[in-house]
């Protein structure tokens, strides 16, 4: 039986004004009355916001409503009757029957008096400033009346030299070492809204208070420039900011910004809801939008930061072509690169059967855009070929979560992390992968839940200021089933199962057999030990923190799926939240941590060559017939071919052609050179991206993307989370991707003519049952909603399995371990595994084009000191990283952060190569790639290696592109 | 003192005052007391065991002008300038013994023997001007008796 | 054995290894179905012609699981969700009476 809940907050307030302090979660309301007017909040709520909610706005410099309120500015002050006194309203909560004054003789001499104080020390010309008409302190001197500055000039910190000629040794120059914002000084006035951003919504700690009195200045680290701190360039403190003496470097270029267009986030899975703040149809500076239901007015670097990748230099802007992929590329226009495709792809279908060509879906683009590639080969093109990148990420997700509970998607939404007393992550390094929820997170622990990393890396989750009991099980690339299926086995022959769930929600004979299963010892910690490198007794307590400690939430990544086991790992997850009941409550689930911004949306939208939107299996009767009636064509009934399966084929001369959207299969896929033999092989590939990656070198026809900022459309994230994505310049491109979409398809025949993406919106609405309520519409009125939204749900599901799983009863599945192919042996002595790092975004295609690379210029490969020293290595030499697939040379960095054994890389820049090294060994249900094992030796080196030098002459060779030629 | 041995007496300071609560005040005390001061190099150290950041250790260190990022002399002159002491005359008193001993507020002397800091109330109001060199609390001074207190000191 | 093919062993062996850890199932059974849900003609054909070529390699699971393939060009089963406990149905063949609790709402991801 389903069950949903319905969200009691859906309605999106349309102001964004500064109500002072956090909401109150209390449900108990007390009513007061401010200036004569009374007004009803939630007990708790402070006098300032409860003034706020009359329309109210009482000055203020300190309080912000995304953080604690700290009392400071003292400029709030308000009169309560029956109160001693001018109490600041930032700090005093309501009380039924209050009577407040904001405003009288009294509080405007004191509010004057604060501003006069304020402003002694504050610069007075801001006419030519940055800040200027962003500079509270103007606000709030004009509101109280500020009339004139009794005190005569002496110290301050505001001018670079001294009446008598000396420099002021209280001044300090801006520190400009970041690249996106400045931090001036002379324009603090230490109300610490910075440090608390940094403190209570990042959970990063960079920032401080040193010194006291008029001597108190905000530093980062020890004083030093923001770049050489912990800072992780978030901008919250840059949003908290009432001065503008921490500013965005493109607000001090262009101007202030005059209007707001709501869109999301185009690089991670936790999808942050921006304001997209312009002038004109330029982008001044992305906000994060306080109302943004997954990030609540906060963001990471790259959302908020690196998005200048699409005014960037190397971005093409027009179609090109080429017979051969050894000649340069020739730019043409839209209708012949158009007509070469489509008559390519026709003639190689003529001469090769139906099923000799596929696409590749992006899991960056729109649903709308994904729907339509899917349809192009399902309805134009009569191929089930099709799939995305999701084959390499999480499709194990999908197959493990919809054999045990009925539905390939994560169980809550990030707000649930509010509510869990013990976080098992697994797998998964959210600090560096999902900042956002990473910093939720973060808040949750120090307010004293308890933290399991499962991990062979020591993550910085780990390394969480003023976290509490935390447990670290480093355990050895490959046996996450082992290790899982001995945490349930400790948690079957200890007694601590819920019982009441099990029999609730599961079948219990079904339940008896799975426990006998997991009772042989075999499966205990001591048993597993050799294999998985677990301390026993370590085990144990995590396995008994997780089944006692409360609310428990399994937060997992790819370092779950990208395992030949990691279909049987999810189940494992799975089969841990059942036994403890830790499933439908909030506080509870198991949350895959979706990688890209729309990869949750592209697996909805049936880019998989077995199952059409929805999760129907193509041979489902039912949804054929939909499908059938509303395309107008018979749908294929074979499953296609799957990414790895579409390579192996090429290989073999079987699949000619290839329209590959937003995808660089090149860089990112496992076993490079079999990728590039493939691509080799074919006849016809169409690359459909913002700048020529890596498999344009192989491509004949390029065609200009557009990126998240010109084109509207909706994205999924991780939460199920349909989320607006709205246009606020026009494509330099020409095109929307959709729209590119559609001419290759009128050009095969298609006859389409969508005219808007909410018309494709609407036939995915129409076709799909879980999505039966979605529209433009309604994401206009709401903000964004969690499928499944239709009759049933009309605002959508936060929380899944509340009462019921989708599929009925709960499935318990077996978990043996069966280790990997990928073993160490004497060649290849040490276990590779791959992850992502903050500033550089998956295969680095948008982020290298940014300044983010001023913090990650390459990729590095991370050794333990131990395997180091063996091997004569020291951070910074050049060493080669070799396994049975390839090899190819990175820099080292020797840190105690990885276990013994095993190494450690990221994959964000193609001259590292990573992949040359991974191999082909994959998941046994999905084939998502191992890569997080890769048996390797790692030796000295002294330069790049062969494979990375004739890579690098060839893709250079592949970018020469021939200008079009000018019509005479 | 080496480097390892100002590190091993901040880790052995550190280790000492771990096991009480709120154990950073004390920590940073000790360290003064075995170092002479609290070096740059402790900073990260007493982030580890206190889980937390640089930037929060940097914070309270300089909160608190006791604690002295600098070495300083081996002996510490500290004058009272706060309201009781300054009724009675201390800042007149001071001026002339920093120009006596040759020092102005928070110098050493160039053989390290001595450092001059301005404190603020000592709690001797009632024997003002008052003073405290290293340990020994002074009351109702004057220039020569603090000038041959000084002296007095190696 | 080619490249190729060696691939198709082992990925058929992966799943059959699968199959043979669960209980009351028959792992033949539901290896076949596996693959008929999930592997596209090209390649079912091409393990079929391994398995009448001998099977050399194949474990018993996954080379037993050949009269239950369907061999391209055959009408497709009904969907039923990839539950080890149904074995599948051919087309013209009676369905196995389907147990409800397993009944949701498409068939199983991948």
């Amino acid at each position: 039986m389903r069950d949903f809940i319905i969200p009691d907050d859906a309605y999106v307030p349309a102001s964004t004004a500064d109500m002072g302090t956090p909401p109150s979660r209390a449900t108990t309301t007390v009513t007061l009355t401010v200036d004569g007017m009374p007004v009803t909040v939630p007990s708790g709520t402070s006098v300032m916001r409860a003034a706020a909610e009359a329309g109210i706005a009482i000055p203020k410099l300190c309080a912000t409503d995304s953080m604690a309120a700290i009392g400071s500015c003292r400029l709030c002050l308000v009169e309560v009757e029956g109160m001693r006194g001018t109490p600041a309203s930032c700090t005093t909560p309501v009380a039924e029957g209050m009577v407040v004054h904001t405003e009288s003789e009294l509080i405007r001499k004191l509010r004057r008096g604060v501003m006069e104080l304020y402003v002694s020390d504050h610069p007075r010309d801001l006419l030519t400033s940055p800040a200027n008409g962003l500079d509270e302190v103007q606000d709030m001197a004009a509101a109280v009346g500020l009339r004139e500055v009794r005190y005569t000039p002496g110290e301050n910190h505001v001018a670079p030299c001294m009446a008598n000629g000396e420099a002021n040794p209280r001044f300090r120059e801006p520190d400009r070492s970041n690249p996106y914002f400045t931090y001036d000084p002379a324009l603090c006035i230490v109300c610490m809204r910075c440090v608390r951003a940094c403190d209570e919504i990042q959970g990063t700690f960079a920032l401080t208070v040193q010194g006291r009195g008029f001597e108190s200045r905000i530093v980062a680290g020890q004083d030093q420039p923001f770049l050489n701190s912990d800072c992780v360039s978030c901008g919250a403190c840059v949003q908290a900011c009432p001065t503008g003496s921490l500013l965005e470097n493109s607000v001090a270029e262009i101007g202030v910004p005059e209007r707001t267009v709501i869109t999301t986030c185009a690089y991670c899975g936790v999808g942050c809801n921006f304001e997209a703040q312009m002038r004109g149809d330029q982008v001044v500076r992305m906000v994060p939008w306080k109302h943004g239901k997954a990030n609540h007015g906060h963001s990471c670097v790259k959302g908020r930061f690196a998005w200048g990748y699409a005014n960037h230099g190397e971005r093409i802007l027009s179609p090109m072509v080429r017979e051969k992929i050894t000649d340069p590329w020739r730019e043409t226009t839209w209708e012949e690169a158009i007509t070469f495709a489509a008559d390519r792809l026709k003639a190689i279908q003529q001469e090769h059967g139906i099923d000799s060509v596929g696409v590749i879906t992006s899991s960056r683009c729109t649903n709308e855009e994904t729907y339509l590639v899917q349809k192009l080969a399902r309805a134009v093109l009569r191929t089930n070929n099709t799939d995305t990148c999701a084959r390499v990420c999480h499709s194990p997700t999908g197959y493990g979560l919809k054999t045990t509970f009925g539905t390939s998607a994560g169980t809550h939404d990030f707000d649930s992390v509010d509510f869990c007393d013990v976080a098992l992550v697994i797998g998964a390094n959210p600090t560096d992968a999902h900042p956002v929820f990473a910093s939720r997170l973060r808040k949750r622990l120090r307010e004293g839940a308890k933290l399991i990393v499962v991990d062979p890396r020591r993550i910085d989750l780990l390394e969480t200021p003023h976290l509490g009991e935390a447990h670290h099980l480093s355990i050895k690339p490959g046996t996450n089933v082992a290790v899982l299926t001995a945490m349930a086995h400790v948690i079957v022959t200890e007694g601590l199962v819920s019982t009441e769930f099990i029999r609730e929600r599961c079948d219990w004979d079904e339940y008896l057999d799975y426990a006998e299963f997991l009772s042989d010892p075999r499966h205990s910690p001591e048993a597993t030990e050799a294999a998985t490198g677990v301390p026993p007794e370590a085990l144990r307590a995590a396995a008994r923190l997780y089944a006692t400690g409360g609310n428990g939430a399994i937060y997992y990544g790819l370092g779950v799926t990208e395992h030949a086991q990691g279909s049987t790992a999810v189940m494992a997850i799975a089969n841990l939240a059942m036994l403890t009941g830790n499933i439908g409550k909030p506080g509870t689930g198991v949350n895959p941590l979706r990688g890209q911004n729309n990869v949750q949306g592209s697996c909805d939208m049936g880019s998989f060559p077995h199952e059409l939107p929805g999760y129907r299996h193509i041979t489902d009767p039912v949804a054929r017939d939909i499908y059938e009636r509303a395309w107008g064509v018979p749908v294929p009934e074979e499953p296609g071919l799957r990414i790895p399966n579409m390579f192996d084929a090429a290989v073999a001369g079987a699949f000619r052609g290839l329209y590959c959207q937003g995808e660089d299969i090149l860089q990112s896929d496992p076993d490079s050179s079999h990728v590039a033999a493939a691509l080799s092989a074919m006849d016809c590939v169409i690359v459909q991206d913002l700048f020529l990656n890596e498999t344009a070198t192989y491509a004949h026809v390029f065609l200009p993307g557009s990126t998240f900022l010109e084109k509207d459309g909706t994205f999924t994230n991780a939460e199920r989370r349909i989320n607006p994505v709205r246009k606020v310049m026009a494509p330099k491109n020409g095109y929307g991707d959709w729209e590119i979409t559609q001419l290759l398809a009128n050009a095969l025949g298609a006859g389409w003519s969508y005219t808007h993406p909410s018309q494709i919106m609407d036939e995915i609405a129409a076709t799909t049952p879980s999505f039966a309520g979605v529209s433009f519409d309604l994401l206009d009125a709401v903000g964004s909603v969690q499928w499944p939204c239709n009759e049933d749900a009309p605002l959508g599901t936060p929380m899944m399995h509340g009462t019921g799983f989708v599929r009925g009863k709960g499935k318990f599945v077996h978990t043996e371990y069966v280790a990997s192919d990928e073993r160490t042996g004497p060649r290849f002595p040490l276990l590779l595994t791959t992850g992502r790092i903050l500033s550089q975004y998956n295969v680095g295609a948008q982020t290298r084009r940014t300044a983010n690379t001023v913090w990650h210029d390459e990729d590095l490969l991370e050794i333990h000191p131990h395997d180091a020293e063996e091997r004569g290595i020291r951070s910074g030499d050049w060493v080669r990283l070799a396994s049975r697939a390839g090899a190819t040379t990175l820099r080292a960095l020797v840190t105690a952060r990885v276990a013994p054994g095993v190494v450690y890389t990221t994959f964000h820049h193609p001259t590292t190569q990573a992949n040359v090294v991974t191999t082909d060994s994959s998941d046994w249900a999905t084939n998502c790639p191992e890569y997080k094992v890769t048996a390797v030796q790692v030796m000295p080196s002294n330069g790049p290696s062969e494979w990375q030098e004739d890579y690098a002459e060839r893709a250079e060779a592949s970018r020469r592109v021939l200008p079009l030629e000018a019509a005479e | 003192m080496t480097e390892t041995e100002i590190r091993a007496r901040v880790a052995e300071a550190i280790a000492a005052q771990a096991g009480r609560e709120g154990p950073l005040l004390p920590m940073l005390h000790a360290i003064q007391e075995a170092v002479g001061h609290v070096p740059d190099e402790a900073v990260p150290m007493l982030a580890d065991a206190m889980q937390t950041t640089t930037a929060e250790i940097h914070g309270v260190i300089s909160f608190y002008h006791d604690f002295k990022r600098a070495p300083q002399g081996r002996h510490r002159l500290r004058l009272c300038r706060a309201e009781s002491c300054q009724a009675v005359g201390a800042a007149a008193l001071h001026d002339e013994v920093r120009e006596r001993i040759g020092l102005d507020w928070g110098e050493t002397t160039p053989d390290g023997r001595l450092t001059l800091e301005a404190v603020y109330c000592l709690g001797l109001c009632a024997c003002g001007p008052a003073a405290m060199l290293d340990d020994r609390p002074l009351g109702r001074v004057d220039a020569e008796g603090l000038a041959a207190a000084v002296a007095e000191v190696r | 054995m080619s490249g190729g093919d060696a691939k198709l062993v082992r990925m058929a062996n992966q799943i059959a290894t699968f199959f043979e850890t669960q209980p009351g199932i028959d792992p033949a059974a539901a290896t076949a179905a596996h693959l008929n849900d999930f592997w596209p003609p090209p390649m079912r054909a091409r393990l079929l012609e391994m398995i009448a070529e001998g099977g050399t390699g194949l474990r018993p699971a996954a080379a037993g699981a050949a009269p239950l393939i369907r061999r391209p060009g055959e009408a497709p089963v009904h969907a039923v969700p990839v539950d080890p406990g149904v074995p599948p149905v051919r087309a013209g063949e009676e369905a196995a009476p389907a147990n409800p609790a397993f009944q949701s709402e498409g068939g199983s991801d991948g």
